[in-house]
């Protein structure tokens, strides 16, 4: 089997590149929402309600 | 708050830019309607001017989920100094699953490469043709987005990099789906075979990366 289609650390790649678009110590890397697919926000808005609420408390000015 | 895009949720219009565009707005104009909300908001509830948004003062967060990622990077990099934060969940990748997912028809197509306890080579056919109508990029869709420009508009994972407010970089939440209950979804809601699923949605990151 080709190692690319295998190695589960390509899917982690991309979000790796986002955690960069930013200046350095504003993003602590990729948080995996655990239990979630792709429609986070359905799969467990708890999670994403607190997201947003640490969100605001670190950019509170 | 929330809102719903032009031909999603609750708001049933069409965008008028649809009539001038065979495949529909695309994500620029979306986040250009974005900013047209926020400024509404803004100058009619808030009471700022236009000018303050960009000056930051309204200190900005924006969560964008999948395709929404996308939009939210298109506004803050045609919006510096806004955004104070910013949330990505499970964001999209502009590229054609039909690029990723080896096609069965190739002269050099090697079935080894996709069949598995799991998935036989018609399984896997009929899980291809399933993704590559659904998602890839040029496939016409309700709400009348156009994402073939997408993979132009955003060809890098990890660049530009964001201006937010005060000329610095946005705080920044990326969060990515747990890979084994993607799966698992993928195959209730599609029927794709769950070897299907880490074989390619990983090589999909992967050819985004080749890319470069």
């Amino acid at each position: 089997m080709n190692r690319l289609f295998t190695d589960n650390r390509y899917w982690a790649k991309y979000n790796k590149g986002l955690t960069k678009i930013t200046d350095e110590g504003k993003c602590d890397g990729v948080v995996i929402a655990k239990g979630c697919g792709h429609f986070i926000q359905e799969d467990d808005p708890s999670f994403v309600a607190k997201g947003v609420e640490s969100m605001i408390k670190k950019v509170a000015w | 708050m929330t809102y719903d895009r032009y031909g999603q949720g609750l708001t049933a219009s069409r965008d008028p830019l649809d009539s001038e565009k065979e495949l529909g707005h695309d994500l620029l104009d979306v986040a250009n309607d974005l900013h047209e909300i926020i400024n509404t908001v803004a100058t009619s509830k808030l009471g700022l001017q236009s000018s303050d948004i960009k000056d930051g003062k309204l200190h900005l967060v924006l969560i964008g989920a999948s395709i929404g990622a996308l939009v939210t990077r298109l506004y803050v990099q045609h919006h510096p100094g806004a955004v104070a934060g910013i949330i990505l969940l499970d964001s999209n990748i502009a590229v054609d699953y039909s690029d990723v997912w080896p096609d069965p028809d190739a002269p050099d197509f090697d079935p080894k490469l996709v069949v598995s306890d799991d998935c036989t080579l018609e399984q896997y056919r009929v899980a291809r043709a399933k993704i590559t109508a659904m998602f890839d990029l040029k496939v016409k869709n309700a709400e009348g987005l156009d994402r073939s420009n997408s993979p132009a508009l955003l060809p890098h994972a990890d660049a530009p990099k964001l201006v937010g407010v005060g000329g610095k970089g946005p705080q920044l939440t990326v969060v990515g789906h747990d890979p084994v209950t993607f799966a698992e979804m993928s195959f209730m809601m599609m029927g794709t075979p769950k070897s299907l699923s880490e074989k390619f949605t990983n090589a999909y990151v992967k050819l985004m990366i080749e890319a470069r």
